[in-house]
């Protein structure tokens, strides 16, 4: 018996030498009451695996989060007590003073690290005797039941701070008695909806688990800083991505070698399929980088209304939606007529042809077609001189970057807000994209000062892009926290 | 940490670019990378030079900057001695003296005066546009049809070449600077055919002009051109007298006599054509130049960050790298149960057993009135009761049993523990009745019924059936 204290000494001292300077916390509960989902949601992590399968997490997994590797504290993922009667009633077998009922939890983990009946209890109580906070969750839609009071107690016996979350998984609603029974138990008592979760709740919870422990609080105050500024990050840089696609979509040429002096109607097809194809994945990809910003990259998307499918950017919803009448807009455009109105300017090796009306429909007023011989030589080096192409080019249409800008700015919107816990598909409302008055007017006038730039085909200044950036930034930052 | 010396070439541009179509490097690199660097954080486009330097490796080879940039410097050498060379032969043709008429040096004037004047002017104006795509200015300039050598390159090379773009501006400000140094290059041949010439024959240079142009007015017209080295060199500064001395009327045929009379002093205006070409065809073109380099200079960086990818990865090399999420991954634990195989059954009413799990008494007989069962004996299990009490359980349980459980709290291993004890070796038949909240008039949820089927099946058990 002598020489199995020493081991349980020895493996004691190990966990508090394992014990670390920054907090942890591990979340630990009854299965199925959503522990998952809250640890998606606080540590932005989509890969955690939610299901409504009992017993899904099999392993205590480590969320630490990280400034340049620095940890500031360290989250865990943990399996649901399974036989938390059995864990209770090995623990009372003997009688124990409260100073060291700590040290009965971790016999109790010592002698049954290799009992598979109790592998689930193992993975939850290590963490916690390493010196972990604990955040006990509960489904508070759900009744209480006296079945919870086992799996309260042994954590009470560990003698870590701790504090209960009331997760609310459906609409009704328990929480009043789910709050007198977690009272007995915990020091402190919090709601958290991991599904519907904003910015400011996370935080929340985050500054009520710095109280936790007196030590533990300036750190987790700078992860709540951190925080703050990873969100500032991500929305800096959603707004780059964003000044990115207007300018790329703006500025883009696409261009086709010509066989001879006139282009072929299949070689105009072609070049405009080229040139509509490109702007679509443009979007596409910045949507995929902005989810990915937002680390939501497995995120699935429903189909948008495609960029040059529905969406008639003369039609009168776009033109209420952006201020400009019908008649502006196709004054706007290169030429009028086509069947959508699309302003579409075709010059043929310098012969100016209007096929506004029959590629219209196509390319939606995208913009101008412009043929260039010699001339388009300048913009491409090691274009074979003397050959002819075929350009169109870039975006003159004065609606297409608005609604360009309005379909990105609302897909970020909703990646932004969208809580990690939450795995239903993003669908994007057609109706959501023609809200009114989500720019300022003297935004709108900067924009179109800018919009003019970008589509000029001259090197995109710093300085407008900067500004551009700017203003997609106050913009999203306005939707977020709205 | 290395020395910091910036590159902005075309060189690194094009290497820059090359490396961003096969960039993999994480975004943990970037960031150690950038925290490597913090000097260099302040400066993206420096930072981004030293990126390219320590990634070069990463490149076919030879890169393809180095062969463009070889054509293009091979090139340039043999446009610049072309230029050289025409610029002696023109200054040879100028200063032509065929000893019975003067030199004429309003042609030499015009050469190293007013053209490099007005080429300046077309320069300024040029780079005040250089960032457009096209410049019809730009294109004016001989030093642009150099692009056409890149058509001497290999194809191997040219397919590749093709993959690039060079962004406009870059193109716009190589030819503009270019341009400068094929006018140094035959502004240098005109000023060396001038000196040469004065030093191996005696010239007399006159001027003369179909206009209505006196002496005076002539003598302060090249008074404000010599305004610049008036006072250090003043007599590289025609005098009214030289002026009018060297004043030569066509019609009068020959020399006059006056000019031979002073064929000295006629000698005397080539310091004043060597200033100006000095002056305005060097000095102010080197200026021009030097002007034009820092705004090569700016071009490059403007253009290395409109290159694809190149702000992502600034963004990851000046952000912190902040990371919340697991580095292990999880294993797919969900299975795929047939829940057909579930055995379910109607209620019967006369069950010999009915047990509570985490259910009270009251909550028992409640559920027994509501389904008309008269069961002969009642037990409480689980929840706050003892493993002995359910053991006692267990024991005492006879015939077929109705075991009620909360549909909403998911089977744990306690439970089936229970179950299993409960079941034993005896060939009884036990019912699980899944129960709702309250609020659901007591009906299971499908998701709470499938979680227990799917339990429930794991245990293979077909005396185990479930109230459906």
């Amino acid at each position: 018996m002598g020489k199995e204290n020493q081991r349980i000494e020895r493996s004691q001292n190990q966990d508090e030498a394992m014990i670390k300077e920054y907090p942890r916390f591990a979340v630990v509960g009854h299965p199925n009451k959503g522990k998952s989902s809250i640890v998606s949601t606080l540590a932005h992590d989509e890969s955690v695996q939610i299901s409504n399968t009992p017993g899904t997490t099999t392993k205590q997994r480590s969320f630490p989060l990280k400034i340049d590797g620095e940890i500031l504290y360290e989250l865990y993922d943990t399996p649901g007590f399974q036989r938390a009667r059995a864990v209770l009633a090995w623990l009372n077998q003997e009688e124990v003073p409260a100073d060291h009922k700590v040290d009965r939890v971790r016999r109790f983990v010592y002698e049954h690290r290799e009992d598979s009946r109790f592998h689930d209890e193992i993975e939850l109580l290590e963490p916690i005797l390493e010196g972990a906070g604990i955040i006990y969750v509960v489904d508070g839609s759900k009744p209480y039941g006296p079945e919870y009071e086992a799996e309260m107690e042994i954590l009470r016996w560990t003698g870590q701070p701790s504090m209960a979350l009331i997760n609310l998984i459906d609409e009704t609603d328990y929480v009043d008695e789910w709050r007198r029974a977690l009272g007995h138990y915990f020091r402190m008592v919090r709601i958290f909806n991991p599904m519907e979760a904003n910015f400011s709740q996370h935080i929340a919870l985050l500054e009520s688990m710095a109280q936790l422990k007196e030590e533990w609080t300036p750190l987790v105050k700078r992860s709540v800083e951190i925080f703050r500024r990873y969100q500032q990050q991500k929305i800096h840089d959603s707004s780059v991505l964003i000044t990115e696609l207007i300018t790329n979509s703006l500025s883009y040429i696409a261009s086709l070698s010509i066989s001879g002096d006139k282009a072929s109607p299949e070689e105009k097809e072609r070049v405009l399929e080229k040139y509509q194809t490109h702007l679509r994945k443009l979007e596409e990809e910045t949507q995929r980088k902005i989810a990915q910003v937002w680390h939501h990259s497995k995120l699935e998307r429903e189909e948008m209304i495609p960029l040059f499918g529905e969406m008639d950017l003369f039609s009168k919803e776009s033109a209420s939606l952006f201020g400009l009448s019908k008649k502006e807009m196709i004054l706007t455009g290169a030429t009028a007529g086509a069947l959508t109105g699309s302003g579409v300017d075709l010059m043929l090796g310098g012969t100016s042809l209007m096929m506004g009306s029959a590629l219209g429909a196509l390319v939606g007023g995208a913009g101008a077609l412009f043929g260039f011989g010699e001339i388009a030589e300048m913009k491409v080096l090691g274009q074979r001189l003397g050959s002819r192409r075929l350009e169109v080019g870039p975006m003159q249409n004065r609606n297409f970057p608005y609604i360009l800008l309005r379909r990105i700015l609302y897909f970020a919107q909703e990646i932004a807000t969208r809580p990690h816990a939450d795995r239903s598909k993003i669908s994007i409302e057609s109706e959501a994209l023609l809200e009114t008055r989500w720019v300022d007017d003297e935004s709108k006038k900067k924009m179109e000062k800018l919009h003019k730039d970008f589509r000029s085909g001259d090197a995109i200044k710093e300085k407008s892009f900067l500004e551009y950036s700017e203003m997609t930034e106050a913009i999203l930052l306005g939707k977020i926290e709205h | 940490m290395k020395k910091t010396k910036t590159s902005f070439s075309l060189k690194t541009y094009i290497d820059l670019f090359e490396l961003m179509q096969k960039n993999h490097s994480s975004r943990e690199e970037n960031r150690s990378f950038g925290l490597a660097h913090q000097k260099l954080l302040s400066s993206p486009v420096a930072l981004l030079s030293r990126w390219v330097e320590e990634h070069r490796h990463r490149l076919s080879h030879p890169p393809l900057s180095q062969t463009i940039d070889s054509v293009l410097s091979t090139a340039t050498l043999i446009l610049l001695i072309l230029a050289f060379f025409l610029g002696i032969f023109s200054g040879v043709g100028l200063l032509r003296y065929s000893g019975s008429e003067p030199v004429n040096l309003l042609y030499f004037l015009g050469a190293v005066f007013v053209l490099p004047l007005v080429t300046m002017t077309m320069t300024l104006l040029a780079m005040l546009r250089a960032n457009r795509a096209e410049s019809m200015l730009v294109h004016l300039s001989p030093a642009y049809w150099m692009e056409r050598i890149l058509l001497l390159l290999p194809v191997r090379n040219r397919e590749r070449f093709n993959s690039i773009q060079i962004n406009p501006l870059i193109t716009n400000w190589l030819v503009i600077r270019r341009s400068q140094e094929l006018a140094l290059s035959f502004s240098l041949g005109l000023f060396l055919a001038l000196l040469g010439i004065v030093a191996s024959r005696d010239i007399a240079f006159s001027w003369s002009t179909t206009l209505q142009i006196t002496p005076e007015v002539f003598h302060h017209f090249l008074s404000l051109i010599a305004l610049p080295w008036k006072e250090m060199l003043p007599q590289a500064v025609p005098s009214a007298e030289l002026i009018e001395q060297s004043h030569y009327f066509r019609l009068g045929g020959k020399l006059n006599s006056g000019m031979i009379d002073h064929a000295a002093l006629l000698g005397e205006w080539w310091k004043f054509l060597a200033m100006t070409t000095l002056f305005y065809a060097l000095f102010l073109r080197f200026l021009l130049f030097l002007l034009v380099s820092a705004g090569l200079k700016r071009a490059f960086g403007r253009a290395m960050l409109s290159i694809r990818g190149v702000r992502d990865l600034l963004r990851e090399m000046e952000e912190p790298l902040i990371e919340s999420e697991s580095a292990a991954t999880e294993q797919n634990f969900e299975r795929d149960e047939n829940l057909s195989r579930i055995a379910t059954a109607a209620l019967k009413t006369d069950y010999a057993t009915v047990i509570g799990w985490a259910l009270d008494e009251a909550a028992i007989v409640l559920h027994n009135e509501r389904e008309g069962i008269k069961p002969t004996n009642i037990y409480e299990a689980g929840g706050l009761h003892s493993l002995e009490e359910d053991q006692e359980v267990v024991d005492a349980a006879a015939g077929d049993i109705l075991l009620y459980v909360k549909s909403w709290e998911p089977p744990t291993m306690d439970f089936i523990d229970f179950i299993m004890a409960l079941n034993g070796d005896k060939s009884r038949l036990i019912m699980l009745y899944p129960l709702g909240t309250p609020e659901a008039a007591y009906q299971a949820t499908k998701e709470a019924f499938d979680i227990w089927a799917k339990k429930i099946s794991g245990l293979k058990d077909h005396k185990i059936r479930m109230k459906r």
